[in-house]
C-alpha cells in the first residue's frame, strides 16, 4: 500500500466496511503506522466517512449535553435523512456537559451547531 | 618855446602893475614858472603815468567785470542747480511716499495673511481635538459594548448551567431541529 492517496485508501477502507469486511480499519492502523502516518488517522478518518456519505451511508456525532433520548435520536437521524438524503445513518453519541444545552451535529463535510456554548461563544465573537 | 615866450611876455607885463598883485602876494614870475612846471608835470603824467594808471584800472575793471560776470554765470548756476535739487527732492519724496504707503500696505497684507493662518490653524487643532475625542469615545463605547457582552455571556453561562434541566435541554433541541428543518 505504499505511497497510494489517501482518497484511493478512504475508498477501500469504505468499501470494504461496507461490506462487511472489519478488518479493514485494522489494515488502515497498520498501514498508517507502517508509513509513520499516524498524526494524519483523523484525516483519513473524515475522508473515509466522506467516502461512505457519497456511498451512501451517514456517518455523524451527535453532542449534547446530557445523555440523548431515543425519541431525540431518531428525530436527528430523520433531520440527516432529510438534509443528506441517506437512508442509512451512523450516528455516534457523546456527551459534554460544557455544552450547556441544545446539541451539535457533526457530519463529514458539514457542521450543525444549536448548542448553548455555541450562541454564548457567538454572542462573545460579536464584539466590535 | 612859444608857450614859454608868452609867459615870459605875460611876466613882464605883469611886473608893469605890481603893485595891486604885490600887495596881495602875487609873484607873477613865480606863478608863471609853477604853471609851466605844472603843466610839464601834467603833460608827462598824461604821458608816461596816467596811461599806465589806466591801463592798469581797466585791466583792474575787466578783470572785476569778468569776475562779476563770472559769479553771476555762477549763480545762475547754482539757481539752476537749486532748482534741479528741488525737483529731485520733490521726486524723492513722491517715491519714499510711495515706498512707505506700499510697505504699509504690504504688513498689512502680512498681518491679514499671518492672522488668518494662525486662525486656521487653530481651527484645525480644535477640529483635531474633536476627532481625537470622537475617536476616544468611539473607542470608549466599543470597550464597554465587548465587556457588557462578556459579561452577559458570562452571567448567562452561569445561569443557564443552573437552571438548565432536561426537560428544558430537551425543549432546546426540539426547536433546533424543527429550525433546522
Amino acid at each position: 500500500m505504499a505511497g497510494i492517496s489517501r482518497r484511493k485508501i478512504s475508498a477501500y477502507v469504505a468499501d470494504g466496511l461496507l461490506a462487511g469486511k472489519g478488518e479493514v480499519i485494522q489494515e488502515l492502523a497498520a498501514y498508517l503506522v507502517d508509513e509513520g502516518k499516524a498524526k494524519d488517522a483523523e484525516l483519513y478518518v473524515r475522508s473515509i466517512e466522506s467516502t461512505l456519505l457519497s456511498r451512501g451511508v451517514a456517518v455523524a456525532d451527535i453532542i449534547t449535553a446530557r445523555e440523548l433520548t431515543t425519541e431525540m435520536q431518531q428525530a436527528i437521524e430523520q433531520l440527516i435523512g432529510r438534509e443528506t438524503g441517506v437512508e442509512k445513518i451512523e450516528l455516534r453519541s457523546r456527551v459534554e456537559p460544557a455544552l450547556l444545552g441544545g446539541f451539535r451535529l457533526d457530519l463529514p463535510d458539514a457542521r450543525l451547531d444549536a448548542s448553548v456554548k455555541h450562541s454564548l461563544d457567538t454572542l462573545r465573537t460579536s464584539k466590535v | 618855446m612859444e608857450l614859454f615866450t608868452q609867459i615870459t611876455w605875460l611876466a613882464s607885463s605883469a611886473a608893469e602893475s605890481k603893485d595891486i598883485f604885490t600887495s596881495l602876494g602875487i609873484d607873477w614870475t613865480l606863478l608863471a614858472v609853477q604853471m609851466v612846471a605844472f603843466l610839464i608835470l601834467v603833460a608827462l603824467l598824461g604821458k608816461y603815468v596816467y596811461p599806465v594808471f589806466t591801463k592798469v584800472i581797466d585791466e583792474r575793471q575787466e578783470q572785476i567785470e569778468a569776475s562779476t560776470k563770472a559769479a553771476e554765470a555762477a549763480q545762475e548756476h547754482a539757481e539752476t542747480a537749486q532748482v534741479e535739487v528741488e525737483k529731485l527732492l520733490a521726486t524723492a519724496r513722491k517715491e519714499a511716499k510711495e515706498i512707505v504707503a506700499t510697505a504699509k500696505l504690504e504688513a498689512s497684507s502680512s498681518l491679514e495673511a499671518a492672522e488668518k493662518k494662525a486662525t486656521s490653524r487653530a481651527q484645525k487643532i480644535v477640529d483635531t481635538a474633536h476627532e481625537q475625542i470622537q475617536k476616544d469615545i468611539l473607542a470608549a463605547k466599543k470597550a464597554l459594548h465587548n465587556e457588557t457582552l462578556e459579561l452577559v455571556a458570562v452571567a448567562t453561562e452561569k445561569i443557564i448551567g443552573q437552571k438548565m434541566d432536561a426537560k428544558t435541554d430537551k425543549a432546546l433541541i426540539e426547536t433546533s431541529v424543527k429550525d433546522a428543518k
